[in-house]
């Protein structure tokens, strides 16, 4: 069973229980991820200096490498920023989830 | 919703940044005890030198049970790098004068980890950690009684031998 966890215009990640795994929908692909891996996707998108991208002399596209599955994204300031959103809104979304499954679990032991 | 987040990563974001930059220090501790150590060996301190190459081992292990408890936890460990140690020093004395700053920074840093634990109500880091809060008890108590030999043994040639066999019998007694 898959369920989207947060979407963006162009963009959208969805939790998939079966494989307790993340899927990135994105440009017609499905690339998926691993939490660990999804981290260290977060760690790269972060990582990115918005104000030294917005200097005239800097590249137009970066270039980030997912190491899980040995693929990399070309991306513009715009799609940076795009999924700086994605992936806030996702943790912030599983975080949340975390939070009501934890009040939830006080109904495991129902006596 | 399967809340894979807990299940995959039973850590705080936060909780896991602070226990990294603890790896870093203890690594960088363990690379300074090293550098006290051959300062010590090279003037033929040896017990002094001793100590040190001890104390050296001794962040290591700390460095190391940080370092998989991160790991048992699915949480990032991050392998730190190490920046430059002090490697010269004016007097034996100053070594340990050091040596004592560097364990109250280091228990003040600890200190600080079980604050952030009580921030975000992780009972089982702050349990964790109780074993390095005993441990900075210990270290900073043999730190602490080193420099005391020099105050009554005093640094003439004599004083520095005295020292010298008493350096590794200082030990943390509990009772
Ligand atoms: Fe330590």
């Amino acid at each position: 069973m898959q369920e989207e966890i947060y979407k963006t215009k162009s963009a959208s990640i969805a939790q998939c229980e079966h494989t307790d795994s993340f899927l990135l929908m994105y440009d017609q692909e499905e690339i998926a991820f691993k939490l660990c891996d999804l981290y260290v996707f977060r760690k790269s998108i972060m990582g990115f200096d918005i104000m030294e991208l917005l200097e005239s002399s800097a590249p137009d596209v970066e270039i980030v490498h997912l190491p899980h599955c040995d693929r990399f994204l070309v991306l513009s300031l715009r799609e940076i920023l795009e999924f700086r959103e994605l992936l806030n809104g996702t943790f912030d979304t599983l975080a949340l989830n975390s939070a009501v499954q934890r009040i939830l679990r006080k109904n495991v032991f129902n006596f | 919703m399967k809340d894979i987040l807990r299940r995959h990563h039973v850590l705080k974001d936060e909780i896991v940044d602070v226990l990294n930059r603890q790896i870093k220090m203890e690594a960088h501790s363990s690379a300074a005890y090293l550098a006290m150590a051959a300062w010590c060996d090279v003037r033929g301190y040896d017990n002094s030198a001793d100590f040190f190459f001890q104390q050296s081992d001794e962040e290591r292990k700390h460095q190391m049970k940080l370092f998989h408890y991160l790991c048992d936890m699915e949480c990032d460990a991050v392998s730190p790098t190490v920046g430059e140690s002090q490697h010269d020093f004016g007097s034996l004395r100053e070594v340990f004068e050091k040596a004592l700053e560097h364990e109250i920074a280091v228990s003040d840093a600890i200190h600080e980890i079980v604050g952030e634990c009580r921030k975000y109500n992780d009972i089982a880091t702050e349990e964790f950690m109780r074993w390095f809060v005993q441990e900075q008890i210990e270290e900073e108590y043999v730190a602490r009684r080193a420099l005391e030999l020099f105050d009554v043994l005093g640094e003439d040639k004599i004083a520095l031998g005295m020292f010298e066999e008493r350096i590794l019998e200082i030990k943390y007694d509990e009772g």
